[in-house]
C-alpha cells in the first residue's frame, strides 16, 4: 500500500519544513544582542518564573484531586470529572474570558493584568491536563497494593507516600512535564486575563504576538524558536516516560 | 483463633449473609466455592478492606470487626502476589518489618532468618521483575510472614502457577504454616487445594455457607445437595437391617452393605443415606453392589467412570489398567470397604 507509507512521509516532511522555516528568520546578525535584549530577557524570566510557580501549584492540587477521583466514590463524581476535563476541549481564549469575568466582574478582585493573573491563567490552562494524566496513572495502579501495605501495618497516608507515589513516578513526571509545557506556552488565557502589556505581563508567547504587531519578525522568531525547543524537550521527555511505562 | 459470627454484607445485587464459622489456632481453613460465590468479598471483610453491615469477627478473642486493616495483625497474600515493583526482594520482605522494628539491624536479621527458612536467600537484592512465578510467591509469602501475623489470608495463591509448581508450593505453604503454627485461611475454587491442605473446609455458594466443618466431615458426609455435587460425593439411600456397636448393615436396593462410620446416630429400621467418595470405590470384592457403566474416560492416570447404581449416579476412579475391563452399558460389581462408608439418618 503505497499511500500508507507515502502519506505519513508527506505529512512529516510538511511539518519539518514548517518548523524549519523559523530558522530563516532568526536574527543571525544580532543573535547575541537580541538574546540579551531587555524585552527578551524580561519575557524569558517572567515565562520561567510563572511557569514554575503555576506548575508547583498545579502539581500540589492535581495529585490529591486525581487520587480522590481514582479511589473514592462520591455524589456527582461523574459531573465533577467532566467539569475538570472540559477546559482541555475549549479554546484558551475562552478560559481567559471566564477568568476575567469571574475574578474581575463577579468577585471584584483587582488581579487582572498582573503577574498573579499570568500565574492564575497558566494554572487553569494546565491543571486539567495534569489531573487527567494523574487520574489515568492512579487508576492503573492496582488498589490491592495499597491493601497489602495496610495489612502490613501502614496507615492510608503512609501507604500513599510509600507505595502509591513511588509506583506513580512515571505518571507524576509526565504530569509535571506537561503542566510545565502548558504553562510555559500558555497564550490565549494569559492575553485576555493578564493583558499583553509590554514588559509587564509579557511572557514569551505574548511577546511573539506583540513583536509581530510591531513588525519585529526576527525577535518574534527568536521567541518562537525557544518555545519550539522547550516543546521538543517536553515531547521527548514525555515519550521516553510513556514508552518506559508501556 | 478466628471466629466469624453472622456476617452480613451487601454489594450491588450480591448479598453475603449469615456467615459463621471458626478456626482454631494453627488450623488451616479453606474457603471453597465457585466463581461469584462471595469468597473474595468474605476475604476482604476478614482482612478489614470492607466493613460488614452486621455480624462480628473475632481474632484470638479480640473483636476486630471495626478495626482498620493495619491494626488487625492479618497478613494477606493474593494470587498475583502484588510485590511492590519499586522495591527489590529484600525491601519487599522488610516492608512490614520497617514499620514495626526501629533498628535496621533487627530488620535485616529477621529478613535473613526468613529467607533462610523459605530457601530464597539467593533472591535477595534481585529486582522483582526478574523473578519467576514460584519465586514471587515465596517472596510474597516471606513478606506476609515477616510481621508474624495472627492470621494469614491467602486468596487463590496457586491459581497462577503451572501444575508442577502448584503442587510444590502447596506442600511448601502447608509445611511452613504447620511448622510455625500459623492460623491460615485460604480462598480457592480448586477442590484440590482443600483436599491437600485443609483442616477445616468452608463451602460457600451465592453468598451463603452451604457446609462447613472438618475436612473429613465435609468431604465424606456433606449434607447440602450443592456440597454433595461440588465435592463429588456419592450417596445411596437404604434401610438399616442390622446394627451393632461398631457397624451397621444397610440394605441398598436389595444389597446388604456393611458400614462402620457414624453408626451411633442410627437405629435398626431407620431409612438412611450412605455416603462414599469416588476414590474409594473398588471393582469386585466384598460389600458389593451391581451397577451399570454409563460413561468412562481418562482423568490423568485414572479412569473416571460414571455408573448407575440403584438408579442413582455414582462416580468412581479406577486404576488406569482397569480401562479394558469397562465397557459402555456393561454391568459391573463395585465394592466399598466398610471403613469408607458413612451413614446418616434421612
Amino acid at each position: 500500500m503505497f499511500f500508507l507509507k507515502a502519506l505519513p512521509y508527506a505529512v512529516g516532511i510538511t511539518f519539518f519544513f514548517l518548523f524549519g522555516s523559523i530558522l530563516l528568520f532568526l536574527p543571525y546578525g544580532d543573535f547575541l544582542k537580541e538574546l540579551l535584549s531587555e524585552e527578551f530577557l524580561y519575557a524569558l524570566r517572567l515565562t520561567i518564573f510563572t511557569a514554575l510557580v503555576s506548575t508547583a501549584v498545579v502539581m500540589s492540587v492535581s495529585i490529591p484531586t486525581a487520587y480522590g477521583l481514582a479511589r473514592s466514590d462520591f455524589p456527582l463524581k461523574g459531573l465533577i470529572k467532566v467539569l475538570i476535563d472540559l477546559p482541555m476541549f475549549f479554546p484558551e481564549l475562552l478560559m481567559g474570558l471566564l477568568l476575567l469575568l469571574f475574578f474581575s466582574n463577579l468577585l471584584k478582585v483587582q488581579i487582572a493584568f498582573t503577574t498573579a493573573a499570568v500565574v492564575l491563567a497558566e494554572i487553569f490552562v494546565s491543571l486539567p491536563f495534569a489531573v487527567k494524566i494523574l487520574y489515568t496513572t492512579f487508576v492503573g495502579i492496582d488498589k490491592r497494593y495499597e491493601l497489602v501495605a495496610r495489612s502490613l501495618g501502614y496507615k492510608p497516608i503512609e501507604v500513599f507516600f510509600k507505595v502509591v507515589l513511588p509506583m506513580a513516578k512515571d505518571g507524576l513526571l509526565a504530569a509535571l512535564v506537561v503542566a510545565f509545557a502548558r504553562s510555559f506556552g500558555a497564550f490565549g488565557a494569559v492575553l485576555i486575563f493578564a493583558g499583553g502589556v509590554y514588559m509587564k505581563t509579557e511572557t514569551l508567547p505574548v511577546g511573539i504576538f506583540l513583536n509581530i504587531s510591531y513588525g519585529n519578525i526576527e525577535r518574534a522568531s527568536l521567541m518562537g524558536f525557544l518555545l519550539m525547543v522547550v516543546s521538543f524537550l517536553t515531547l521527548f521527555t514525555f515519550e521516553r516516560l510513556t514508552s518506559r511505562r508501556g | 483463633m478466628l471466629k466469624v459470627k453472622n456476617l452480613y454484607y451487601r454489594i450491588g445485587n450480591f448479598t453475603l449473609k449469615n456467615i459463621s464459622f471458626s478456626l482454631e489456632r494453627g488450623e488451616y481453613g479453606v474457603i471453597l466455592g465457585p466463581s461469584g460465590s462471595g469468597k473474595t468479598t468474605l476475604f476482604e471483610l476478614i482482612a478489614g478492606f470492607r466493613t460488614p453491615l452486621r455480624g462480628k469477627i473475632y481474632l484470638e478473642g479480640k473483636d476486630i470487626t471495626d478495626l482498620p486493616p493495619e491494626e488487625r495483625d492479618i497478613s494477606v497474600l493474593y494470587q498475583d502476589y502484588l510485590l511492590f515493583p519499586h522495591l527489590n526482594v529484600f525491601e519487599n520482605i522488610a516492608f512490614g518489618l520497617r514499620k514495626r522494628l526501629k533498628d535496621p539491624k533487627e530488620v535485616e536479621k529477621r529478613v535473613l532468618f526468613l529467607v533462610e527458612e523459605l530457601g530464597i536467600r539467593h533472591l535477595l537484592g534481585r529486582d522483582i521483575k526478574s523473578l519467576s512465578g514460584g519465586e514471587r510467591q515465596r517472596v510474597a509469602l516471606a513478606r506476609a510472614l515477616a510481621v508474624k501475623p495472627k492470621l494469614l489470608l491467602l486468596d487463590e495463591p496457586f491459581s497462577a502457577l503451572d501444575p508442577q509448581n502448584r503442587e510444590r508450593l502447596r506442600r511448601f505453604v502447608k509445611d511452613i504454616t504447620t511448622r510455625w503454627g500459623i492460623t491460615t485461611l485460604h480462598i480457592s475454587h480448586d477442590v484440590a487445594d482443600a483436599e491437600n491442605l485443609a483442616d477445616k473446609v468452608i463451602l460457600i455458594r451465592d453468598g451463603e455457607i452451604r457446609e462447613w466443618g472438618s475436612f473429613e466431615r465435609v468431604f465424606f458426609t456433606p449434607k447440602d445437595p450443592f456440597a454433595v455435587e461440588f465435592l463429588e460425593v456419592n450417596f445411596l439411600d437404604g434401610v438399616v437391617v442390622d446394627l451393632s456397636p461398631n457397624f451397621a448393615v444397610v440394605e441398598v436396593c436389595g444389597n446388604p452393605l456393611k458400614v462402620s462410620n457414624a453408626v451411633s446416630s442410627i437405629s435398626k429400621g431407620d431409612r438412611v443415606r450412605v455416603y462414599f467418595r469416588p476414590e474409594v470405590v473398588r471393582l469386585g470384592g466384598e460389600n458389593n453392589l451391581p451397577c451399570s457403566v454409563e460413561e468412562f474416560f481418562r482423568d490423568r492416570f485414572f479412569v473416571k467412570a460414571l455408573l448407575n447404581c440403584c438408579g442413582r449416579e455414582v462416580k468412581a476412579y479406577f486404576p488406569f489398567e482397569f480401562e479394558k475391563k469397562l465397557s459402555r452399558k456393561g454391568e459391573i460389581a463395585i465394592s466399598v470397604p466398610p471403613e469408607f462408608l458413612f451413614v446418616r439418618p434421612l
